[in-house]
């Protein structure tokens, strides 16, 4: 379902059919959204920066067929999206930095400072973390996303991972 | 979704990453992002492009010029001169040809026959044509 040739998805929505894009919606939406918002931290940014990832794949459905990994492309895309909505927050002063909105609730103090923590981290060490938790990405899309190879992607997961304990304080049970 | 490569303590942080609570799309976002894409399919009317808007200002500049040319360019006096001397000179021979008109037609003749004599000859297409009797060819 990730684009190999032939994949009906794929030519359903290189053939601009609606009923291909509500089931793409319906298989990565949710993920999307939730790399979204850990990217910006913000719910009604997350929620523009989906709507233009889709928005710009139909704009672009003639080049589809080329695509050989539509996961790791709509990944990508948001990838762009969130940097752009990011670009133009940090250009929009009136606009509130990201905040509580994003965070679900209730909250357990022991979730809110691993959500603090994993904020703290580095952008490209969240970004791996994100992309494979709650985008549920293989290493091999994730390599793909971030442009780099699936060894890599794996090993600044690790790291990230290290990196993320020892801002909890050594331990992973906090 | 484990790494089954990891070791303990860090797959158990990736187990809390994995549970911790997420927020969630909202149920508008799916029509909302349907309906954008649906009009983003829509095929839009081909609009003017930088570069026909330009081939158009070029045409007419293009037009505009060549008119002025023709128009500089343009002999605009409806018939060539007539000068008195050669209706003095017409008169005089049709009198000798014809002395039965009267002075007042002889003049109007001179006239006709000057008036003609600038018109620009044309091609006649159709040799097989009877001669009318006024052809004088």
């Amino acid at each position: 379902m990730d684009g190999p040739p032939g994949d009906p998805l794929l030519s359903g929505l290189a053939a601009g059919r609606d009923e291909a894009f509500a089931t793409l919606y319906d298989r990565d939406g949710a993920a999307l959204f939730r790399v979204a918002v850990a990217l910006l931290g913000c719910r009604a940014d997350a929620e523009d920066a989906v709507q233009e990832v889709f928005v710009g794949l139909a704009q672009a459905r003639a080049s589809l067929a080329a695509v050989e990994n539509l996961r790791a492309y709509l990944f990508t895309a948001l990838r762009h999206a969130a940097a752009k909505t990011a670009a133009r927050r940090r250009a929009d002063r009136r606009r509130p930095f990201p905040d509580a909105l994003a965070a679900p609730e209730p909250r357990t103090p022991s979730d809110e400072r691993l959500e603090r923590a994993l904020a703290a981290l580095p952008a490209n060490r969240r970004e791996v973390i994100v992309l494979k938790i709650d985008g549920g990405l293989t290493f091999r899309d994730i390599a793909a996303v971030l442009g780099v190879s699936p060894n890599t992607a794996a090993s600044r997961y690790r790291y990230a991972l290290a990196e993320l304990r020892d801002a909890l304080g050594g331990t992973a049970d906090d | 979704m484990t790494d089954p490569d990891l070791p303990a303590d860090l797959a158990e942080l990736e187990r809390r990453l994995a549970d911790r609570p997420r927020v969630g799309p909202s149920a508008g976002l799916g029509p909302r992002v349907l309906d954008a894409a649906r009009v983003a399919l829509r095929p839009r009317p081909a609009a003017a492009s930088w570069g026909s808007w330009a081939a158009l200002a070029a045409a007419v500049l293009v037009g505009i010029n060549l008119s002025m040319s023709v128009a500089a360019n343009a002999d605009w006096r409806l018939t060539a001169d007539v000068e008195p001397e050669q209706i003095d000179a017409t008169t005089d021979q049709l009198r000798a040809a014809a002395p039965e008109l009267s002075e007042r037609e002889l003049r109007r003749q001179a006239l006709l026959y000057r008036a003609g004599a600038g018109l620009t000859p044309t091609v006649d297409l159709n040799p097989y044509r009877e001669p009318d009797r006024w052809d004088v060819r």
